[in-house]
């Protein structure tokens, strides 16, 4: 007996993505996981245009992690040309990027995340029910559009920020409305939390490899040295040389491996590497909870994009007492023949942005490696490990397809910036 | 246009949010309505929106609104589909209304853009062929536009409004100058800078030139404009023609085409 399992254009997922998997006997034979988002060629369309548009072009790679992408490009073209932003302005993209994490982690828990937990549709079939919990959802995801609004000057595709700076910086007045509103939120994020703490996950545990930023003294968002924990250490100038890209038939996202294996990236390598400088007040509510780090269950995704919500909530409140910002003049750009490159953490895991440039200024070749296309083969071969454990249990079909589609959106997986998104559908021979 | 939403119905209209080729921020726009959100959806009867959705129905729909440009013969497919199915179809974002940035390919060599990403690409599974990236209005009759990457919350709501309260819908229509005059923002043009607000649909409430940013053009131009006479100005301000027409082929290079400006 031959079965298959296709899940074309998976909802609750950012962008289009299909699932195809071959059964016989029992037994997996094939599983691929496959972006079907029509491409969009950003590597191809840049190449001839100067620097100073680049990050407008990239940011619209994605909508939910446009910040991610405009810092990286702006780092990545000030490192070619050698330019040194300011404390300030570094600060402010540090700022935009909390912003852009509170807002894509509250939009991942509450809509794509939770309704499968509680037995919904979605969110909104939730929200009957759950208006509290939707409430809490929607003003999260309200104060981080608010801080990239007040830092990037739009929510989405921030402007204000450039190769050297800000063409403005939040007024007083700004600040101060984010700092309420931030204090007002803590309390949400501390609930969101505990909730999801509270949920029942599957445990699916294996020896893998998490690679995130990791800095000397703080939670990662834009700096610090590339780290795994396997002991790798290196530095953004070299990390694409660890990594291949592999292309497949049956996808418009690359699969990226490193020494030919897949690996993670995302909340869970990020808490994992950097548990140690969580604050203790965290500490204490995993502890309560019985959560320890790190974690070998991918699941835990989840929970640590929640560790990250009110870890962040807090951190911006730090930034923007008793602080203003001071208009400051754009640090010039002497244009050369070069090559930049940036790695930073978008709310997803690693994002890597590469440009050679002419000495017009001009770009010459891209490489950008989303965090989707680095997760995707470990999505792949969880997909095929927890297929087969459910197969093997004699699971229902419906509740095989929700299991597998709860493991697939606990990556948070950004079909748009690898190219697309999931639909299901189940075929027996 | 025809108002579909019939006075004497109690029915909620039945909306479908849907989505091709992009990058899945017009949806988000939607999806982040601060405060309104829950009110809206009390509204409308949300039957499609794969993003936030599990069960989604297939039409026939009251209103639908695509985001995206289609580029792969599977968007083409399903654009298709949404039209049949949809009484009003909205075509909502850049991407949808001009082809945005993914449509700087047309004005290139469009194998050597694809083989800068995808190096001798073979046996390509069904539907992910890739077609020269169009907006739909190119391919299916489309009843409202609202550009903008992203488009403007607020345009979303008044639509949305205007259709429930039967009347008809009009689109904002104004260059960005007019938004920058009312919030009494100093012209960055008259500064020496660049900017291309006179040539682009406003709506955005001169949002750019109110971070001090020149106006990059995502709304897409105006029906009737002055080109030349801008490009003249901005020449003027140190910027050459060749530099110009880069920056107008980014989020609506097509149309400018259509307009009568040679981008290639």
């Amino acid at each position: 007996m031959s079965e298959n399992i296709n899940l074309n254009h998976i909802t609750k997922i950012e962008g289009h993505a299909d699932l195809n998997v071959e059964i016989k006997k029992g037994k997996i034979v094939k599983c691929e996981l496959g972006a079907v988002e029509g491409a969009r060629f950003f590597e191809g369309i840049v190449v001839g245009r100067k620097y100073d548009e680049i990050k407008e072009i990239t940011s619209r790679i994605c909508g939910i992690c446009s910040v991610s992408h405009s810092m990286t490009s702006l780092m990545t073209i000030e490192n070619a040309f050698g330019i040194e932003v300011t404390d300030q302005t570094k600060l402010l993209r540090e700022l935009m990027s909390i912003g852009e994490r509170i807002r894509s982690h509250a939009t991942h828990l509450y809509f794509l995340v939770l309704p499968d937990y509680l037995g919904y549709e979605s969110a909104i079939e939730m929200a009957k029910k759950y208006q509290k919990e939707v409430g809490m959802a929607l003003d999260l995801m309200k104060i981080g559009n608010e801080i990239v609004e007040a830092t990037g000057g739009r929510q989405m595709h921030p402007v204000s920020s450039v190769v050297g700076g800000f063409t403005e910086v939040p007024t007083k007045e700004q600040c101060d409305y984010l700092l309420h509103n931030l204090k007002k939120n803590k309390k949400p994020a501390m609930e969101t939390l505990k909730l999801f703490l509270s949920l029942k996950y599957p445990k699916l545990e294996r020896d893998d490899e998490y690679l995130s930023l990791k800095p000397s003294d703080h939670q990662p968002t834009l700096d610090g040295t590339i780290v795994s924990n396997k002991g790798f250490e290196t530095t953004e100038d070299k990390y694409y040389d660890f990594l291949k890209e592999r292309i497949e038939p049956y996808s418009n996202a690359k699969f990226a491996v490193k020494e030919g294996k897949s690996y993670v990236l995302g909340a869970l390598s990020r808490i994992n590497n950097n548990y140690k400088l969580l604050s203790p007040e965290i500490k204490s509510v995993l502890k309560k909870n019985g959560i320890v780090f790190p974690s070998t269950n991918i699941f835990y995704q989840n929970i640590t994009q929640a560790i990250e919500l009110y870890h962040w909530l807090v951190q911006a409140i730090k930034i923007l007492e008793g602080r203003t910002f001071q208009a400051e003049p754009l640090v010039a750009a002497n244009t050369k023949k070069s090559v930049g490159r940036a790695v930073t953490e978008a709310p997803r895991g690693l994002l890597f942005h590469e440009y050679e440039f002419d000495e017009n200024g001009c770009v010459t070749k891209c490489n950008i490696m989303t965090p989707t296309v680095q997760n995707l083969r470990s999505m792949e071969e969880y997909i095929s490990i927890y297929l087969q454990e459910l197969l093997d249990k004699k699971v229902e079909k419906e509740a095989i397809i929700l299991e597998i589609e709860k493991l697939i959106r606990a990556y948070d997986p950004c079909f748009s910036c690898a190219t697309h998104f999931l639909k299901v559908k189940w075929k027996e021979a | 246009m025809n108002n579909p939403f019939k006075k004497e119905e109690k029915i909620k209209p039945k909306v479908a949010i849907h989505s091709i080729t992009g990058c899945a921020g017009c949806q988000l726009v939607i999806y982040f309505i601060k405060d309104k959100l829950l009110e809206l959806l009390g509204e409308i009867d949300l039957v499609a929106a794969p993003m936030i959705k599990g069960k989604n129905d297939e039409g026939p729909y009251d209103l639908c609104f695509v985001e995206g440009l289609v580029a792969s013969e599977e968007d083409l497919e399903h654009l298709k589909k949404w039209r049949e199915q949809s009484k009003v179809l909205v075509a909502w974002g850049t991407c949808a209304t001009h082809g945005n940035v993914p449509g700087i390919k047309i004005f290139m060599d469009e194998k050597t853009v694809e083989a800068a990403v995808y190096k001798n690409r073979t046996g390509l599974k069904k539907g992910l062929k890739p077609l020269t990236p169009t907006p739909i209005e190119e391919h299916v009759k489309v009843d409202f536009s609202i550009s903008g990457c992203p488009p403007e919350e607020i345009e979303f709501l008044r639509l949305v409004k205007h259709l429930l309260l039967q009347m008809n819908p009009v689109i904002y229509n104004e260059p960005v100058c007019v938004e920058c005059t009312k919030r009494e923002i100093k012209c960055l043009l008259e500064d020496g800078k660049e900017c291309l607000g006179p040539l682009i649909r406003g709506g955005c409430d001169a949002l750019c030139p109110g971070v001090n940013h020149g106006c990059t053009g995502c709304h897409g131009p105006l029906e009737s404009v002055n080109i030349p006479q801008v490009m003249k100005l901005l020449e003027a301000n140190g910027i050459s023609e060749k530099l110009v027409k880069q920056r107008l082929q980014k989020y609506a290079g097509l149309k400018f085409e259509k307009l009568g400006v040679k981008l290639k």
